[in-house]
Parts: C-alpha cells; structure tokens; sequence
C-alpha cells in the first residue's frame, strides 16, 4: 500500500499523485532495494528504467525511520544531485548575474534538504507537491528564493543598469522577432529562448513571457488582461522592457549564430 | 507586493495555480484577475513553469559534491535516534574566534555571525569555508552543514534583512560585511574567489 499524500486543497479535498507516479510506486515497493538504486541511477530521462524523482522522494519519505543503511545514503545522494540539476548553472561568466543565479540555485538546494531534514524529523506535507510534480516544485522554490535574492541584490545595484551595458554593446544587430523566425516551432531553438528570457531582469522576463503567452501590452477592452495592467506599469514602460529585452535575446542569438 | 497579504494565502494560491492541468496565457490571466494582490509572484511562477527543465550532463563540481556530502550531514543529524550534539561552530569562541578573525582579517563581529548561523552558507566564498574548516579542524562539508542548521539566538545585533525567521532568515555573507561596516576594498578582497 502506497501511503497517500496529506496535503488538501482549500476544499479539504487531498492531492493526489498522478496515476503514473502511483502506479509506478506500486511496482517498484516490493522490488529489492538493489534494484531501486539501479533504477534510481539512470540519469537519462528516456531511458525505460529511469526513475523520476517524484518517486525518489517517496522513498526516502517513506524510510524516514529506517534509513541508516547505505543504500539510503546512495538514493539520498542521487536526489541531492538530481535537485543540484534541476535549476539552471550559473554560467561560466563569474558577473553579478551568474552569481545572482548561483545563489538562487544554493537556496533551492539548502531549502529542499531543509524540508526533507524536517520532514523525517515530523511528517508533513510540505513535500507532498515534490511527489506530485517534482519539476514544478523546485520551480516553486526557485520562486521564493529569488525574490529575496533579487532583493538583497537590488540594496547595492541593479540588474537593469547591468544589463543595459551589455545591451548598449550589442545595438547594431536587426532586433530578434520572437514570433515569426520560426523559433517556437523550433523545440530546440524555442527551449534556449525560454532559458535566455528566464536569464533577464525580472520585468524584461516576466514581459515577453506574457507576451509569448499572447496577452496584449494593453487594450480598449477594460475586461481584457494586458501586460500593464497585471504589471501594474504604463504600456510605454511596458514597451521599454520589450525592447530591452528584445536586444538582449538578439545579441545573444547573434553571437549563438555566429559560432 | 504582498506586504499586506498574508503568506499563507499566497501559499494557497500558488499551490492551486501549481497543480492546474494548463498553465497557459487564459488560466494565468484568470488567475491575475482573481488575486491581482499577488500578480507578479503568480506570473513569476507561470516563466517559471514554462522554462524548460534544466538539462546538463556535466560532472558535478567539487563544490556541488561538498553540498551534497554536507546536505547528507544534516540529513542524518535530523534523525531522531541521533543525539543533540552542539553545532561545531558553537567553538568559534576566544581564542578561536580572535585567530579565525586574524586570519580573515576581519572584525569579530563577522566571526560572531558566522557563528550564530547569521550567514547563508552559499553566499561565502570557498576560502573561507576551508579557512573555517582548518579553524575548527572539520572538513569543509561540515563547515557548510553548520552554516546550514537553524541560526542560534541573536544577541543584540540588528540585521538589514527583511526575511523570516528560520534558516531562511539569514543574510548574505556580503551584507554582513556591509553592516560590520568593512571597508569596500576589504570585500572585494573577502568576497574573492580563490583567494
């Protein structure tokens, strides 16, 4: 029997693990704990033995009170570098913003082993939503941990003024059109978009992902949600943000082209 | 801002727009229409969700292995057969606190943060890390796992942070060299890699 989750949504009713999780839980409970590492191994996430960490975390979970043995230690390990990879590297530059990103990613890792720390010392559900979608969770922690990086980082500089420099170098290139070069129906080219938008400063990011979402930057339909209105700006600042954004991704395109 | 929403609502709120089937642009603006108190972390998530899953098959760093080893540490420490053994670096105290501090060439009031847990352990550079760890002759991934347990009591002092509480309470290393009022020059020498 797979212990189901505890945590419940504002009607009370529980969360539930998605039934391939569930059913994979079942298969793999009676299966030697040899094999379950063996499984836990395989990094590549289209092999036919890889193990998605929701289940990791289930495991460990699940052994919170007979977990000395090694092979704990080894499944325990396994999800720390899976978590480790979950969030995006810093980069190889060593700027402010790589080491804005570094710490993000170093908040995520210190936060997820906190709550699995605190839960083996008193079952919770904080860690139910890992079970659930494990991705979606630590992009949950991403949130909270870079709103109080950006935070502290914003006390001494800003992010925007940085990246203007570097925009300020790259302005001779005809400006990246997200929608009609072709780049979303690109999977590779779309994900390395979706990557350089989630590397701008906040406003620049959180602009072209509603735009690419297709929301307008503002509209005559009051009822209508605009990227001004939810952003709480004018659409002229709005634009601002698009266009520096928008030099950004195209020097970095370019450069990408050019090698 | 949420200043003047609690923390449990936005929980709730993100937990629901979390575990929507779809997060495209008609359930987010549904979302924002809902709860425009808490727009921008509701759109924050949504970039955050849509960003594809990080995807590197490059070996871990050294660092990255310490944090794990050091993760493992506290892991372990969190058991409940495990006894209530002191944090190492409740030893960075007189003598060992004035030659750390020598040894930085920093005030004793860093040392006294590093100490309290007061630091975010990602946030030191390496070096002094290692400098801590031959301080207190314990390895550096048990230095960081020290770092990473619950801060002990403040004593008087004040922090600029505006965060909770709990070990996401502490600051960076740099804004406590900020706030012992380190000279400039002496951060950047500080807060230098490979140093």
């Amino acid at each position: 029997l797979i212990v189901p989750l505890t945590k419940r949504r504002k009607d009370e009713t529980l969360y539930l693990r998605p039934d391939k999780i569930e059913s994979l839980l079942v298969e793999l409970t009676d299966q030697p704990r040899k094999i379950l590492l063996e499984r836990a191994r395989v990094s590549d996430r289209n092999h036919p033995s890889f193990l998605p960490s929701e289940c990791l975390v289930h495991f460990i979970r699940a052994s919170r009170s007979d977990n000395s043995d090694s092979w704990f230690e080894q499944l325990y390990k396994i999800l720390a570098e899976r978590v480790i990879r979950a969030v995006p590297r810093a980069g190889e530059s060593g700027n402010s913003t790589s080491l804005v990103n570094e710490n993000i990613k170093d908040a995520v890792f210190y936060r997820f082993f906190e709550m699995l720390a605190e839960d083996r010392k008193l079952q919770a559900d904080k860690l139910d939503f890992f079970e659930i979608r494990f991705n979606f969770a630590i992009q949950r922690l991403r949130l909270t941990a870079q709103e109080r990086v950006w935070r502290e980082k914003n006390r001494t500089d800003s992010l925007d003024d940085e990246c203007n420099a570097i925009v300020a170098g790259n302005m001779q290139s005809a400006e990246i059109d997200l929608f009609e070069e072709g780049i979303l129906s690109d999977p590779l080219l779309r994900d390395r978009l979706l990557r350089a938008i989630d590397d701008l400063p906040p406003e620049q990011s959180r602009t072209l992902h509603l735009e690419l979402l297709g929301w307008p930057i503002h509209s005559s339909n009051p009822e209508e949600m605009t990227i001004s209105t939810a952003l709480v700006c004018s659409d002229r600042s709005v634009r601002n943000y698009r266009k520096r954004a928008l030099k950004t991704l195209t020097a970095l395109f370019s450069l990408g082209n050019d090698q | 801002m949420t200043i003047n929403h609690s923390q449990s609502d936005l929980d709730n709120v993100l937990d629901s727009f979390q575990v929507e089937e779809v997060h495209d642009g008609n359930v987010l603006a549904y979302y924002v229409k809902t709860y425009p108190q808490f727009a921008i972390q509701l759109i924050d998530l949504s970039r955050l969700l849509a960003t594809p899953e990080a995807d590197n098959d490059e070996p871990l760093s050294s660092i990255e292995e310490s944090r794990i080893d050091a993760a493992w540490i506290i892991h372990k420490a969190a058991g409940p057969e495990s006894s209530e053994g002191g944090n190492p670096l409740d030893a960075l105290v007189d003598d060992r606190s004035k030659a750390l501090a020598e040894k930085l060439g920093v005030k004793r009031s860093v040392i006294t943060c590093l100490r309290e847990r007061k630091v975010r352990p990602s946030t030191v550079p390496r070096w002094i890390i290692r400098t801590m760890g031959e301080t207190l002759d314990i390895p550096e991934a048990h230095v960081i796992a020290a770092m990473a347990q619950q801060p002990a009591f403040a004593s008087g002092r004040s922090f600029k942070s505006e965060a909770k509480p709990g070990t996401s309470g502490q600051v960076s290393f740099e804004q406590v060299l900020i706030d012992a009022g380190i000279s400039s020059t002496d951060r950047a020498r500080l807060l230098a890699e490979g140093t």
